[in-house]
């Protein structure tokens, strides 16, 4: 397979449910080992997109391509690498965790010794080992999470789709589950992970894809996203010694900046100049002119913020 | 994360090389491990237990204290809870835990994650099945020892309760199929399913006692020679069918079920030439005859009502074959027009059965006849699929289009005998009506000898008309089958020269 072939290549995606575009010309690349975050509010069409790559529903338009197979036309040949976590999860009644898993991996085809050594890893990866004779709907939230990613990864998939994984977790078990997805990354697995908990996307993901109204706004990097998008806005906070006044004058008299909130010992301002070369020019000048600065740092958005504000912008074409 | 040392493993007991579930399908294993637990297993197991034990016990002490006519109401009781307790356990409890079965994994899309496996929808279909009948041979056997003891109460006839053991069992199987079929349906669909099915339980008995001692269970009617066979070989068609269908609600749309639902009526028409020649027409190859056309008139209605498009890797496996072979293969594709060419070849096939069965001396069937017949039913089934093309494209999906103009078109015909027998001044209505589609079929199985042969004549005409305009209808699906055919052999080449 050429290098230049994308993981995942995924071109104008379209579904339509009774003549609504849930899923409107969607396209976008992943590369191979990236962890992706798939970002968007309720009905914004991400879980209607993830069903689609993971072969569970078929596009009205568009092509997906899994390592240069086409999917949506041969489904069954990339099933085997795919790994689907959906956003809720049924128990089997009258099935214990040990049952499920094993069911599970022999419909992978794992039989004997080879399926032995899978269950154990995955059970000693995902720490079900203990819940192993437990009836699979007596357990909590965390350990059905768990469970699922278990299950998930019995087929050593390639590429992981992971729908609100952390939907309903405790900040322990969520903890627990960014490590485990750390972990897979190291191990050298595409995600793509769909949360409503930006933050945690944010600190797991090499990756954004906000999407909105069935169409992507914005992809790129993570920390580009936080940065304040194309990179010509940033957000700095400008500490001073003394009076705060003599810095609101001088930032009141800069086209440049546009304070944002004025603090007890100093501003927060944003510099919406152009370059990085433009900022130091910038900062050297408010030292010149008199200012008593003794702190001045560039602060990242939150995920949030840069999420409704890109919300505003016109989609990526 | 916290990682537990490799301990005695506690999947272990379950893995060993070697173990029995390492033998069967993993979809039985897991089904027979959930079921054997399930609730309802249990309850009944027990509760059957014990209910013909108190039964025994009491027939037991009635059979000793009491007359010659006590002993014979303890036995006839005893054999009444004996039969009633396996015909509810096989007939209404086995087929309703399939309904539910499956219809779980559809409403919580644990199907979703049994696809992603190497599990395919008839797998899952199969494995259900087969393990709902395991358990419930596993609760007949439990039963039988009681039906043992009853041959001390009086006198037993142990091979006829073996046939109708057996016979319950078939039909367990058969309705166990329809349950699985049932769970993809709509809820009313569902509801009015379970109380026709709970009517119609009331008969069952008296139907397969009257079976297995050969007769038809009314009129003093007999069974043909050979025609119980028959009997179970259609019931496994059938059986087949409603699984096939049941896979169908569950499928995704890269899986391909087509061709074991439209071989199964031409299955079912396979001992009519085989009967013919080996022992020459007789009342069971007619009987057969008409039960493969009325399969084949099911079969050819699902998959007309379809409105499918192939996709790449449904053809596949044909790009490499023989031009013939790809051309039967042609009638194997999800979607009406493919189904067009199956029902035609389909229709062709029962009259060359009917063809056989008309040999001097036997029973006979007028060729003339059912070719005119066959043209009507033709007629009826593809009218739809016209109607069909030209609907809005939202209204394709489902059956609905075809089913409502089916009805619609059928219910002409007893509408048009209830007018012109109210007023016999729009007799034409009745002439009118005798010519369109599905209702001219009516017409011809009522009265057949009614019909004129100008009637005839414009049946003919209104059947080439149909059929035509299907054809016609049906450029777009065989131009979107060429387009993905010319694609795949680009991709092919640039891979080639890649």
């Amino acid at each position: 397979m050429s290098t230049t072939v994308p993981f995942l290549a995924v071109r104008d995606l379209v579904r339509r449910f009774e003549g609504v575009r849930a899923v409107n010309g969607v396209s976008f690349d992943l590369p191979a080992g990236a962890v992706v975050g798939l970002i968007g509010a309720n009905g914004a069409g991400k879980t209607t997109a993830m069903r689609m790559l993971a072969t569970l529903d078929l596009p009205d338009a568009g092509t997906i391509k899994l390592n240069g197979v086409n999917i949506v036309e041969y489904p069954n040949e990339v099933r085997a690498r795919i790994g689907w976590m959906p956003d809720h999860f049924a128990p089997y009644p009258d099935t214990t965790v040990a049952d499920y898993l094993d069911f599970f991996g022999r419909a992978h085809g794992l039989r004997g010794a080879d399926l032995a050594r899978r269950l154990d890893e995955v059970a000693d990866f995902t720490d079900v080992r203990v819940l192993a004779n437990r009836p699979m709907d007596k357990l909590s939230k965390g350990q059905t999470q768990r469970l699922c990613l278990a299950r998930t990864l019995l087929n050593d998939p390639d590429f992981l789709i992971l729908d609100e994984p952390a939907a309903g977790l405790d900040p322990k078990a969520r903890l627990e589950f960014k490590n485990l997805v750390r972990v897979l990354r190291e191990r050298g697995k595409t995600i793509l992970i769909s949360s409503h908990i930006l933050s945690e996307l944010g600190e797991m993901c090499d990756t954004l894809i906000l999407m909105d109204r069935g169409a992507v706004m914005h992809h790129g990097d993570t920390s580009t996203i936080l940065r304040g998008g194309k990179g010509t806005t940033c957000l700095m906070h400008i500490v001073v010694h003394g009076e705060v006044a003599p810095l609101m004058q001088w930032l009141a008299l800069r086209p440049s900046w546009k304070v944002t909130e004025e603090l007890r010992n100093g501003a927060r301002a944003e510099f919406t100049g152009g370059d990085p070369e433009g900022l130091a020019t910038e900062l050297r000048r408010l030292v010149r002119d008199g200012v008593a600065v003794v702190d001045f740092h560039r602060e990242e958005r939150r995920l949030e913020e840069a999420f409704v504000e890109m919300l505003r912008e016109p989609p990526v074409l | 994360m916290t990682t537990t040392n490799p301990s005695p493993s506690t999947f272990a007991p379950t893995i060993a090389r070697g173990d029995f579930p390492a033998w069967l399908p993993a979809m039985l294993v897991k089904e027979l491990r959930q079921g054997l637990r399930a609730r309802g297993f249990v309850g009944a197991f027990i509760g059957f237990q014990v209910l013909m034990a108190i039964v025994m016990m009491v027939g037991a002490a009635q059979s000793m204290l009491g007359s010659a006519q006590a002993r014979a109401l303890a036995f006839n009781t005893a054999n009444g809870f004996f039969w009633t307790l396996i015909t509810v356990q096989l007939l209404l409890f086995t087929p309703g835990r399939a309904l539910g079965s499956l219809q779980l994994e559809v409403t919580t899309r644990t199907v979703d994650l049994l696809l992603l496996t190497r599990l395919n929808a008839w797998r899952i279909v199969t494995g259900k099945w087969v393990s709902l009948m395991v358990q419930a041979v596993l609760l007949l056997v439990s039963i039988l020892p009681y039906g043992i003891v009853r041959y001390f109460a009086g006198s037993v006839d142990l091979v006829g309760d073996a046939r109708q053991c057996a016979a319950l069992l078939g039909g367990a199987g058969l309705l166990t199929a329809a349950g699985l079929w049932g769970a993809g349906l709509g809820k009313v669909i569902r509801i009015l399913g379970v109380v026709v099915g709970v009517f119609i339980f009331g008969g069952a008995r008296g139907a397969i006692t009257a079976f297995t001692s050969g007769g038809l269970g009314f009129a003093g009617i007999r069974w043909a020679p050979g025609a119980q066979s028959l009997v179970w070989f259609d019931g496994a068609l059938l059986i087949a069918f409603f699984l096939v269908a049941a896979v169908r609600n569950i499928a995704p749309p890269a899986e391909n079920h087509t061709l074991l639902a439209r071989a199964l009526p031409l299955a079912a028409l396979l001992p009519v030439p085989v009967g013919a020649i080996l022992s020459g027409p007789s009342v069971a190859m007619t009987a057969q005859l008409m039960f493969a056309g009325f399969f084949l008139l099911l079969v050819c209605m699902t998959q007309l009502a379809s409105y499918d498009l192939p996709m790449s890797v449904h053809f596949r496996s044909a790009r490499r074959r023989a031009a013939g072979l790809r051309v039967f293969l042609r009638m194997t594709l999800p979607g009406w027009p493919s189904a067009l060419l199956y029902t035609l070849s389909g229709a062709l096939l029962w009259l060359l059965g009917s063809a056989l069965l008309r040999i001097p001396g036997g029973p006979g069937i007028d060729l003339a006849r059912a070719s005119w017949l066959a043209m009507l039913m033709l007629t009826g089934l593809i009218f739809p699929c016209v109607v069909m093309a030209i609907a809005p494209q939202k209204a394709r999906a489902g059956a609905g289009v075809y089913m409502a103009t089916f009805v619609t078109a059928g219910a002409l015909a007893p509408l048009a005998y209830a007018l012109v027998s109210m007023s016999s001044k729009i007799a034409t209505l009745k002439t009118v009506v005798a010519v369109l589609p599905v209702s001219s079929a009516i017409f011809a199985l009522v009265e057949p000898d009614a019909v004129s042969a100008g009637q005839v004549v414009a049946q003919g005409v209104v059947g080439l008309v149909v059929i035509g305009a299907a054809w016609w209808q049906a450029r777009f699906y065989w131009q979107h089958l060429t387009g993905l055919e010319l694609r795949e052999r680009r991709e092919a080449t640039a891979v080639t020269a890649g």
